[in-house]
């Protein structure tokens, strides 16, 4: 345990990117792309263990120590509460969270008593419309969020996008941008004092990969 | 059913006598270092502890309502502010220093956290009147001693200083320092980064290596070079190196990590801050520091340091490592066959009056019921007594980990604890 870094990735978009930088800092890890079913891979030349978990499961893995280090969306960290370390911003997986409503549609917040908000981040959205006074029901939701304006589950959404595009096929529009959201490497409280020795070499490593890096 | 509030825990006895004997050793650690334990109440009224609490924890302080009164009555959330408010109050004419130890529950609302405890056992130390770097340095040794006594030997003790850090924003443009106090408590490298491109020279150098400013002695040397004629940030990298080379004299800078970004704590910490981890556990077992300030908030201006060890933290970190436990706390369990139980009675009033813990098996059932029960109850002994063994003056014992048996006469059983057992 001692002598390796044991990293938490994401299934998905964010372990090819993550791949990406590994690969621009010198290292290969293409077998992890391959198998889609594993859900360990150790790299013992790298001195690396990758756990494949769920998105929302990275801090998790981390913050108890299981994992050393992590790579997730600055969403999942926003949306729980987490305590750890947050050295890097490495640039990928842009996106943002936004508030959308049907296009067209006009809606004062200040007036209307029961606005009702449908989204899969309750903590975010909750934050969000505290912060500017407006009373808010939100209403959670694991998926298709963009259904809910249309059925009149409620009037707007808050949600996760890249291009927009889901959002006009469903014929909404963005009205403010709550967050913008790129992946961050997180790392473990104690592990980074107890396997300092091992870790900060490789955040540094990470830190001067991204500067000189096409994907920031 | 019969569902707990979430975060509290039961202990059955084997959990309950691991958990007593942590709680044990470190306190006993901390009184043979010339400690002596203060008792403090679990509540008290909450505008009187607010005096002492950091704003973060308020929210998470459990509130009564006083029936008569209607006050506000909170849980003890944290210790030090109570046996702060003691040393000023009923112990302010004590000569000083006060060396002053604690060992209770403390309680922590904890929104959105599953199962983390939010009953936590805590053992810890103040040590009031003292604005000396040995004072510090006997802190640390303490506490490091303290786990070593619990033969836990891999631990990492992260030390900073407060009044480092806050010399540092007090000399930036006040509205970025907001933002950069949750930079730098995240260690955010890329974040600090940017908030430093609004931070005019020389601080912004300064800044940008704040977050890797951590790690062996090596690190002062490096900040040394980067505040060169800062002298108000020198004092305290001075106060750090004596520190350092107090911690070595104890033989314990090997276990030192320093870390001069770390502005976690309570917010009533002042100078030299530390915080103890064990690799493998992912969260810290305990912390402590330097709280000059706390005091006069009760009454008495006086510089106190202390720390306060998470019991149950340092059991998890002894349990996942497979650590040594004392011995099983009964000794005996008494099996007699006979029917008058005048001679097993006796028995079993002498082995307790020299010192062992002694059962009586009473339930009717064979010898192997008895043996059974004495294993899974960890038992170390058996003693069987029936009427022709009496006749003897013998007893039969039997050994419940290793199932061998012996006849031995019944006097020699009669040794004073710390015997031939143990």
């Amino acid at each position: 345990m001692a002598g390796e870094i044991r990293i938490a990735l994401p299934k998905g978009r964010l372990m090819e990117e993550a791949a990406e930088l590994f690969s621009h800092m010198g290292y290969n890890l293409s077998p992890m792309l391959r198998e889609s079913r594993r859900l360990v891979f150790s790299f013992p030349q790298y001195r690396f263990i990758f756990y494949i978990v769920r998105s929302q499961d990275v801090p998790t893995y981390v913050e108890y120590g299981a994992a050393d280090l992590g790579i997730v969306g600055k969403d999942v960290l926003m949306e729980g509460e987490y305590d750890l370390y947050e050295p890097l911003d490495l640039g990928f997986g842009y996106c943002r969270i936004v508030v959308a409503q049907p296009m067209d549609m006009e809606l004062d917040l200040g007036d209307r008593v029961g606005l009702r908000v449908a989204t899969k981040y309750p903590r975010i959205a909750r934050t969000h419309y505290h912060s500017k006074g407006v009373a808010v029901e939100i209403i959670k939701l694991y998926g298709s969020v963009e259904l809910a304006p249309l059925t009149g589950l409620a009037h707007q959404i808050v949600d996760l996008v890249s291009t927009g595009r889901t959002l006009r096929e469903n014929r909404l529009e963005e009205v403010e941008t709550v967050a913008e959201i790129t992946a961050r490497l997180v790392v473990n409280r104690s592990s980074l004092k107890t396997k300092f020795a091992l870790l900060d070499p490789f955040i540094q490593e990470m830190e001067s990969s991204l500067e000189s890096s096409p994907l920031s | 059913m019969f569902q707990l509030p979430r975060g509290v825990k039961v202990l059955p006895p084997r959990g309950a006598q691991r958990r007593e004997w942590v709680r044990r050793v470190l306190l006993e650690t901390f009184q043979s270092w010339g400690f002596q334990k203060v008792v403090t109440p679990t509540f008290e009224y909450l505008d009187i502890l607010l005096k002492g609490l950091e704003e973060g924890l308020e929210d998470r302080v459990y509130k009564l309502v006083e029936r008569e009164t209607g006050r506000l009555i909170a849980l003890r959330p944290d210790f030090t502010p109570q046996v702060a408010r003691i040393a000023a109050t009923v112990m302010k004419d004590y000569p000083r220093p006060l060396r002053l130890c604690y060992s209770g529950g403390v309680f922590r609302y904890m929104p959105d956290r599953g199962e983390e405890e939010t009953e936590l056992h805590q053992v810890g130390v103040e040590l009031i009147g003292l604005d000396l770097p040995e004072a510090d340095a006997e802190m640390i040794a303490m506490a490091a001693r303290s786990l070593e006594n619990l033969e836990l030997t891999h631990y990492t003790i992260a030390v900073g200083h407060m009044g480092f850090i806050a010399a540092i924003l007090g000399a930036i443009p006040q509205h970025l320092v907001p933002k950069l106090k949750g930079a730098l408590a995240d260690k955010n490298r890329t974040e600090t980064r940017r908030i430093c491109q609004q931070v005019p020279s020389p601080w912004r150098e300064v800044l940008k290596e704040l977050p890797t400013l951590y790690g062996n002695h090596e690190v002062l040397k490096k900040a040394r070079k980067l505040l060169e004629g800062h002298k108000p940030l020198l004092v305290h990298l001075d106060y750090l190196e004596t520190l350092h080379s107090m911690v070595d004299t104890y033989g314990l800078a090997h276990r030192m990590v320093i870390d001069l970004s770390e502005i976690r704590g309570f917010q009533y910490h002042t100078g030299v801050v530390f915080e103890i981890f064990t690799e493998g556990m992912g969260k810290k077992l305990g912390g402590g520091g330097r709280y000059d300030w706390l005091l006069e908030r009760f009454g008495k201006r006086e510089p106190a340091t202390g720390f306060g060890i998470n019991v149950d933290a340092v059991l998890k970190a002894l349990e996942q490592r497979g650590g040594k436990w004392p011995p099983s706390q009964i000794n005996y369990l008494l099996v007699d066959f006979s029917k008058d139980k005048r001679a097993a009675l006796e028995l079993a009033r002498r082995l307790r009056e020299l010192g062992w813990k002694v059962a009586r098996d009473i339930i009717k059932r064979d010898l192997q019921g008895s043996l059974e029960y004495a294993k899974k109850t960890d038992i170390q002994f058996l003693i069987v007594m029936d009427d022709k063994l009496k006749k003897e003056n013998r007893v039969k014992i039997i050994d419940t980990t290793e199932g061998k048996e012996i006849l031995q006469p019944t006097e020699e059983l009669l040794v004073p604890k710390g015997g031939y057992h143990e």
